[in-house]
């Protein structure tokens, strides 16, 4: 089974594996970065890594606040980030 | 609405988790076992397909346990049978068992310091999480920092990986430290794993006593951190931080059901037995105590959920494995200085944006709540609870339901249920 897949992340096509989580593959394929806003403005990026801190909620397939860290990526995966903001 | 019907239900398929369900079906028991992630294996085996992880994963199906993964479990009832819901993809997930099995496992104390909230700054076990779960931190320069023996390991996996591991900033001092070896001279296996872990570490720069000023942060994200001991300070230059204080068992669940607790942990008896009765408790939500604790509970209750004999050697086990635990909780004592680090704006509660303080003037975590929506969040307080249970000394404690958040349409399909309707035996549906 090949290992890697092609997803978009804000619209850009990007090359990840299918045993990343969406929180990697954001990261991985960009730079340690803020993936969405508090209430209060500030970027916020991936904390806990197991789903406990909801910092890392992204839109994933049209699904909002989605915990990036606990969904693994598919083929054709849609994620929005405000990554076209930063 | 999908509804799974079985003799015991377990929550939590990380090491205790399957080695309770594993315990209850090798007996003939029906299982099914509950977790939110993808795969079993908890935090400790995220992404591990060697053994000791496969090894479990495989007794898990050749024992016949149903595994359900992805299910995060939003509520439960128990008396005269037990009732979870589950939430997964959008849909809901009903179990009704005779007996339960809590695995809840733990999470990270995180503690506010001037700029943890910054990109890159994580938890210890949320920086190994995410590079078990492919991070790439080749080149990186990365610091760990905080409190407690897990700094160890995952500062080895980044350098394993390919990473810079800049510093190691422990809070407790090095003389408390040394408290360990007494204990570790006693188990011989966790002598020969931190001599491995010393080899794999040589060259890192560590600190003891020590602890976090604030994070340097540029273009919106970590570019340095600066450390102090209370009388001198340094600095580093880094893009991650992998920061936290301790583990906290995680109890929501068994709150919600109405067990009792003893410290932060759910309180159990010599054979795992809580408060609640039909109700079995292992691993880290009964006290924080590592993996080879873990797996010895999760078989204890899993025996003597299925009220099979409890081979007394493994009764001894945990208690000699708690007992080093015991020695490790009492090296890594938190300083009271930690207490001080955020004093002022620096946010508390990540999910309302409420600061230290804001949260710091009201009476209560009750008061927090209404005061300043601190809890109320999408995270429910499982970030600032704790922090505030460590601050300020409250007591945290939410019953009610749901215990994760869920979509409206799924809550309504959960209430619509009478809860005890259809409890007991029955088929798959």
């Amino acid at each position: 089974m090949n290992e890697w897949i092609t997803m978009t992340i804000d619209g850009v096509p990007v090359r990840a594996r299918r045993d990343w989580s969406v929180a990697v593959a954001i990261w991985n394929t960009s730079a340690v970065r803020g993936v969405r806003r508090a209430v209060g403005g500030e970027l916020r990026a991936p904390v806990c890594g197991m789903g406990v801190c909801y910092e890392c909620c992204v839109s994933i397939d049209g699904r909002e606040k989605a915990r990036s860290c606990m969904v693994m990526c598919r083929e054709g995966m849609d994620v929005r980030t405000i990554g076209g903001e930063v | 609405m999908i509804t799974i019907a079985a003799e015991i239900a377990v929550v939590g398929a990380g090491p205790a988790g399957m080695s309770a369900a594993v315990a209850c079906a090798e007996r003939g028991a029906s299982v099914v076992m509950l977790d939110e992630n993808a795969e079993s294996g908890g935090q400790i085996w995220r992404g591990m397909r060697d053994a000791p992880a496969s090894v479990w994963r495989a007794r898990t199906v050749s024992a016949g346990v149903r595994v359900e993964a992805g299910v995060s479990v939003v509520h439960g009832e128990v008396g005269g049978g037990v009732s979870l819901w589950g939430v997964r993809d959008g849909g809901t997930v009903r179990v009704n068992a005779s007996r339960l099995i809590l695995a809840t496992g733990a999470r990270e104390l995180m503690l506010p310091f001037n700029g943890w909230t910054t990109p890159g700054v994580m938890g210890i076990g949320g920086l190994q999480a995410m590079i078990k779960s492919g991070l790439d931190v080749r080149d990186r320069r990365v610091v760990l920092l905080g409190s407690g023996p897990l700094m160890h390991p995952v500062a080895a996996l980044a350098r394993e990986r390919g990473a810079q591991v800049v510093a190691m900033v422990e809070q407790a001092s090095l003389a408390r430290q040394m408290r360990v070896l007494g204990a570790l001279s006693r188990v011989p296996t966790k002598m020969i794993q931190a001599i491995e872990l010393m080899q794999a570490l040589r060259g890192v720069p560590r600190y003891s006593g020590w602890w976090p000023v604030r994070v340097v942060a540029e273009r919106g994200r970590v570019a340095g951190l600066e450390i102090t001991n209370g009388v001198k300070r340094e600095s580093f230059e880094c893009e991650m931080i992998g920061a936290s204080f301790g583990l906290v068992p995680n109890v929501r669940l068994a709150d919600a059901i109405g067990c009792e607790r003893s410290g932060g942990a759910m309180k159990t008896d010599a054979f795992q037995r809580t408060s609640v009765d039909g109700v079995w408790c292992a691993g880290e939500s009964a006290g924080i105590g590592g993996v080879d604790v873990a797996v010895l509970e999760g078989e204890i209750a899993g025996c003597a959920a299925v009220g099979a004999d409890i081979d007394r050697q493994l009764l001894r086990g945990r208690d000699r494995a708690r007992a080093f635990v015991a020695a490790l909780d009492r090296a890594y004592a938190l300083r009271p200085e930690l207490r001080a680090m955020a004093g002022g704006d620096e946010i508390l509660c990540r999910c309302e944006d409420a600061s230290v303080a804001q949260v710091r003037v009201c009476e209560s975590w009750r008061d927090a709540k209404l005061q300043c929506r601190c809890g109320m969040g999408e995270c429910q307080g499982r970030t600032c609870g704790s922090i505030a249970a460590y601050l300020f000394g409250w007591e945290v404690r939410d019953r009610r339901a749901p215990t994760a958040p869920v979509r409206v349409r799924e809550l309504m399909q959960i209430m619509s249920e009478d809860p005890f309707a259809e409890s007991g035996q029955g088929e798959v549906r």
